[in-house]
């Protein structure tokens, strides 16, 4: 290699560890034959109350498609949340169905071990709060946790850690604890620590709370990127920007817990009335 | 001082501890001789030293056993202005507990120096409340040797227990306990406890803070009590509430109730340095016992 090739070598190489750090090496599990049928998530009538009388969600209708990247919008206390903890198979509805790749998930589904451990392989769910998600006592803990369940030990799970830490780049807070972060790098642990679990579908609630803008452009850019590796998103979110650069489709949920409106993000982030309606804007 | 008062004065405490806590992590982190040993080897090497000092009859044995100690910290990047502390501070407070043991009225023994004769000239005991003492008060050799020793094992432990335990960190601790074949779900209790409490009591400190920006002048001290218990009550609930989420963030992971399994990282391999340190710490045992057998 010569002097001029070897300038050329370490410009692309600043470049690229500049840059989004690729997903491509993140493969998600295999998807099952009828997985193209059949949405990948599905809410039919789906209705939830915290106690009798006191409703978190009201009739939901939604169907995520293999591959989409959904936004779920609305004000404070209108249920997305709660939706969010459904469709990860944390909170039972108390009224309605939900699917997973055509697949009823009902009690007696949660009851066999297996089944369950199967679809949390599949889903992944970033929590609001990265301190009730960041429960172990060093980084490199918390992002083998996940791969733990599934019965990774040794240098399968090491290697499965090391491969999060490095796409999320950040091999340098290993050894650290969760408590010593800051909330950027807590949401980033929180991301490796799901993505070492290779899920086909993120569930991501308000990921750029509290986030400064260079991590808010950053985390746009590298969900874009999971959505383009082909990982299904939905994304909970107030933040209409983030959602305008990730998602393509959205549902907007109103104040009464009931759906309000759906459509491409182009059309629902353009109608103003509709989004003042929502109290998404003042 | 009103209840708030005390309580807040010892969140305070407390939270001071976390810094203390946030600093020892930081320290773990760093290069150093300690921090390069095998975990378990650091958990064994301190509970030999701590048993050797324990153990020991040999002034000359504790000071060598201070010296290991005040070297071990050095190397390991510990502060050395912390290691004087915490081991004057532990002497001294021994000592003062000794001091009483030092005289021929509580510990009978070979007059070492005269310290005054009680009671008229040539009388051999005198009264003191319900008992008879010797009229003449002396220092004796035994008093001497006994407060020497409970100070330097105090010093010394205090020394070992605060500069190594310092320069591990918890997470390397709770790993050694793993490897040591503690059961699994005290480690695990012991982590999450590590984990949370610190958030827990800066939720309390929170709440106490944003209680007193709204309370003009002193509280009276009927409003005081139900203050505390609500705030109790509160903290309660939050913690309960983050249980669950944590409970649904380990569910969310593939978690199954009751079967968590905790994540093992490949055990590193013992280094020749582990087993000279650990060769090392028994050594000191076998030097603490060795004297008392052949006496």
């Amino acid at each position: 290699m010569n002097a001029r090739h070897a300038v050329h070598f370490a410009a692309v190489k600043a470049e690229s560890a500049r840059a989004v750090p690729s997903c491509a090496d993140m493969p998600t599990n295999p998807a099952p034959p009828t997985a193209a049928l059949a949405p990948a998530l599905a809410l039919q009538g789906v209705s939830y109350e915290y106690a009798p009388g006191i409703p978190a969600l009201l009739e939901v209708h939604l169907e995520v498609p293999v591959g989409q990247s959904l936004a779920l919008l609305g004000a404070n206390g209108s249920g997305k949340s709660t939706l969010l903890k459904i469709l990860a198979g944390l909170l039972m509805p108390t009224r309605g169905r939900m699917l997973a790749w055509g697949t009823p998930l009902d009690r007696r589904f949660w009851q066999d071990d297996a089944r369950a451990s199967a679809f949390r392989r599949r889903v992944g769910l970033l929590m609001q709060n990265s301190d009730a998600q960041l429960f172990c006592t060093t980084v490199w803990e918390e992002i083998a946790f996940g791969p733990a369940q599934l019965g990774l030990e040794g240098h399968a799970l090491q290697a499965r850690v090391q491969e999060a830490l490095e796409l999320l780049q950040i091999g340098p807070l290993a050894g650290r604890s969760p408590h010593r972060l800051s909330g950027g790098e807590k949401k980033k642990v929180a991301l490796a620590a799901i993505l070492a679990l290779k899920p086909e579908i993120l569930l991501l609630d308000e990921p750029s709370t509290g986030l400064d803008p260079r991590s808010q452009a950053w985390l746009a850019a590298f969900l874009s990127q999971l959505h383009a590796a082909g990982h299904t998103l939905v994304l909970a979110s107030h933040d209409l920007d983030l959602v305008g650069k990730v998602c393509i489709s959205g549902v907007i949920l109103g104040e009464d817990h009931r759906v309000m409106a759906s459509g491409s993000i182009p059309r629902l982030l353009g109608d103003s009335a509709l989004l003042r309606q929502a109290n998404l804007i003042a | 001082m009103s209840i708030p008062a005390a309580v807040r004065k010892s969140m305070a405490g407390v939270l001071a501890l976390s810094q203390k806590a946030l600093a020892s992590e930081a320290l773990a982190q760093q290069p150093g001789l300690w921090q390069s040993l095998h975990p378990a080897a650091q958990v064994l090497v301190v509970l030999g030293l701590l048993l050797a000092v324990g153990l020991s009859r040999n002034l000359l044995l504790l000071a060598g056993l201070g010296l290991v100690g005040l070297a071990l910290g050095w190397a390991s990047r510990v502060s050395l202005r912390l290691l004087a502390a915490v081991t004057v501070g532990a002497a001294l407070l021994a000592g003062i507990l000794a001091l009483p043991a030092l005289f021929n009225w509580v510990r009978p023994g070979a007059p070492l120096l005269f310290v005054h004769h009680f009671g008229p000239p040539g009388s051999d005991a005198v009264g003191l409340l319900f008992w008879r003492v010797p009229a003449e008060l002396w220092v004796t050799r035994q008093g001497l040797l006994g407060a020497a020793f409970l100070a330097g094992r105090a010093g010394v432990s205090a020394l070992l227990a605060a500069g190594l335990v310092a320069a591990s960190g918890v997470p390397a601790f709770l790993e050694a306990l793993r490897m040591l074949r503690v059961p699994e779900l005290f480690v695990s209790v012991l982590a999450l406890a590590y984990r949370y409490i610190f958030i827990l009591l800066a939720v309390a400190q929170e709440l106490l803070v944003a209680r007193q920006a709204r309370t003009v002048g002193r509280m009276p001290r009927k409003l005081a009590f139900p203050f505390f218990f609500s705030a109790l009550g509160t903290l309660w609930l939050r913690s309960w509430l983050l249980s669950e989420e944590v409970f649904q963030a380990m569910l969310a992971r593939g978690g199954v109730p009751g079967q968590f399994r905790a994540p093992r990282a490949c055990a590193p391999r013992w280094k020749l340095r582990d087993w000279a340190a650990l060769a090392g710490a028994v050594l000191a045992v076998i030097l603490a016992v060795a004297p008392a057998r052949a006496g």
